[in-house]
């Protein structure tokens, strides 16, 4: 069963809008599968966040929660969702991920060259261990208070119903939560895994863009629902744009060319790609080529008699900060 | 079952029902290693438990054991399950038990002529808004600053199918695999909640 169906079967379920049968057919499977289990979970969190927000009608919710509010576990979700909803509505909303270079691993853009040595890289480490142990001693010297986890944290000064001791900037409320972690409490509390402490970042080179297209059925006139935007913070961001393509094409090669849609003009071409991994073929137009605008992606694939078929029209958008 | 009344009345509940051998039939059937056959009871169970909950059913916890007992008991008796999985047959157990718990509720429910369910009032011991939405807020900035930001971005924005295909997109995540990993945050900024509550409920 593909993923959509399973999504939405379990929403039905979880509505109560499932014939019996079908429902009993799901519980089999949801014993069974850990990662369906795992999406219904989910489902059931965005069903009630979608009620909480009055998003989903309440003719539909209402079945739904007073299910859940029979049982504990189901209040504890209930009463969760709500605040959840109400501290995310509360909390200003940052530039999303879309808005922001996602977090991939740098890619190779170069070839091997003295990085490749064995007897440089053994340099290489020997002195970067040399700095790890020095950085360490430093910082031993001037922190010697071990890192806090959650379990070890207390909750805001409010929370323990404590006036806060040294008069901060701002009142503490849970309008003012405050911004340094909360000094660790007496009591054993169950351990949670511990969470890191959010480190400044440094400057560098912004990390690379990636933007995944679908190419299978885009045509030249399709007017895509929701656009694919690749959104670019600086000149030499690296880019990666992965085209998806159907399982088993019959093309040795591909060639692709991107175009602005106002009057058509190539930005940059490619001929003789093949998909490094999977059914992924990658592509890394330069940055500084791609303006602010709508683009048309034209995809074709080379056959091994070497005739050139369209395979795929994807549009993305280009937008910058 | 939807008055109030515990299942333990008509349907005995809890593993102290179980004599020890019945028990070790049960694991047997779950598996050749003890551990393991643990593992997969646990996890049954946890199943069973939101499955109930699903059916809205009062007391979830135990109907599970409740399944486990009967499903032990027949293994006790000799019974051997045919079924490749062990997990349809205890599913099935389960739904003969919701099935006699409806007929139970219907029962009560022409006794009593009163509503299917009882009016929702918020347990003992509630939490005041306020004080879950501080401990919400300070868990979510304990989370790591990925994380917290997935969580936001994945439940802010106008137009939130479209956000939310975006950001599958710019993670490379098919859909689903966006929303448990979403999911296991939010499991994680709930356990937090509880921990947070449970430390300002002791001041």
């Amino acid at each position: 069963m593909s993923e959509t169906s399973d999504y939405l079967e379990l929403r039905l379920y979880l509505l109560g809008q499932q014939p019996e049968e079908e429902a009993d057919r799901l519980e089999r499977r949801l014993l069974l599968d850990e990662d369906l289990f795992e999406l219904a979970e989910a489902a059931e969190a965005e069903l009630l966040d979608e009620c909480v927000r009055g998003e989903l009608a309440p003719a539909l919710c209402e079945p739904l929660t007073r299910r859940l509010a029979a049982s504990p576990g189901g209040r504890v979700r209930l009463t969760r969702a709500r605040s959840l909803a109400v501290a995310v509505a509360a909390t200003p909303a940052a530039p999303a991920m879309t808005d922001r270079p996602a977090p991939v691993p740098v890619l190779p853009f170069r070839r091997p060259g003295l990085l490749s040595r064995p007897a440089v890289r053994v340099a290489i480490a020997a002195g970067l261990a040399g700095l790890i142990v020095f950085a360490w001693q430093v910082e031993r010297t001037l922190q010697p208070r071990a890192p806090q986890t959650i379990a070890q944290a207390a909750p805001p000064d409010v929370l323990r119903g404590t006036t806060p001791a040294p008069a901060p900037a701002l009142p503490i409320s849970p309008q003012n939560p405050p911004s340094t972690p909360p000094q660790p409490a007496a009591p054993a509390a169950p351990a949670l895994p511990p969470v890191r402490a959010e480190k400044p970042r440094s400057r560098r080179a912004p990390a690379a863009a990636v933007l995944v297209l679908q190419v299978a059925m885009t045509t030249r006139g399709d007017e895509e629902e929701s656009p694919n935007v690749l959104h670019i913070v600086s000149p030499d961001q690296p880019i990666e744009i992965q085209l998806t393509l159907e399982e088993g094409e019959p093309y040795s090669s591909y060639e692709v060319s991107i175009g602005r849609e106002e009057d058509g003009q190539a930005v940059w071409t490619r001929s003789g790609l093949t998909p490094a991994s999977g059914s992924r073929l990658k592509i890394r137009p330069p940055a500084r080529d791609l303006a602010d605008g709508s683009y048309l992606v034209t995809l074709k694939g080379v056959t091994p008699e070497g005739a050139s078929e369209a395979v795929g029209y994807p549009r993305f958008q280009v937008v910058r900060p | 079952m939807s008055g109030g009344r515990r299942p333990g009345a008509s349907l005995r509940s809890g593993r102290s029902g179980l004599s020890q051998e019945a028990f070790e039939s049960l694991l047997a059937q779950l598996g050749p290693d003890r551990d393991r056959a643990g593992e997969h009871y646990e996890s049954i169970r946890r199943r069973l438990v939101r499955l109930f909950e699903w059916r809205g059913c009062e007391f979830p916890e135990e109907l599970a054991d409740e399944t486990f007992n009967r499903v032990a008991r027949r293994l006790a008796e000799g019974l051997t399950i045919q079924s490749q999985d062990p997990y349809s047959f205890f599913c099935g157990v389960a739904h003969l038990l919701h099935k006699e718990v409806l007929r139970e509720r219907a029962r009560e429910r022409e006794a009593q002529e009163s509503g299917d369910w009882p009016p929702y009032s918020p347990p003992e011991g509630e939490e005041p808004e306020d004080r879950r939405l501080g401990c919400i807020r300070f868990c979510l900035g304990q989370l790591p600053a990925d994380q917290r930001q997935l969580i936001l971005d994945y439940h802010q924005g106008e137009d939130r199918i479209r956000s939310r295909q975006r950001l599958s997109l710019t993670l490379g995540l098919p859909l689903n695999a966006l929303r448990i990993r979403v999911h296991r945050v939010r499991r994680q900024l709930g356990d937090c909640l509880a921990l947070c509550l449970e430390q300002a409920r002791r001041g």
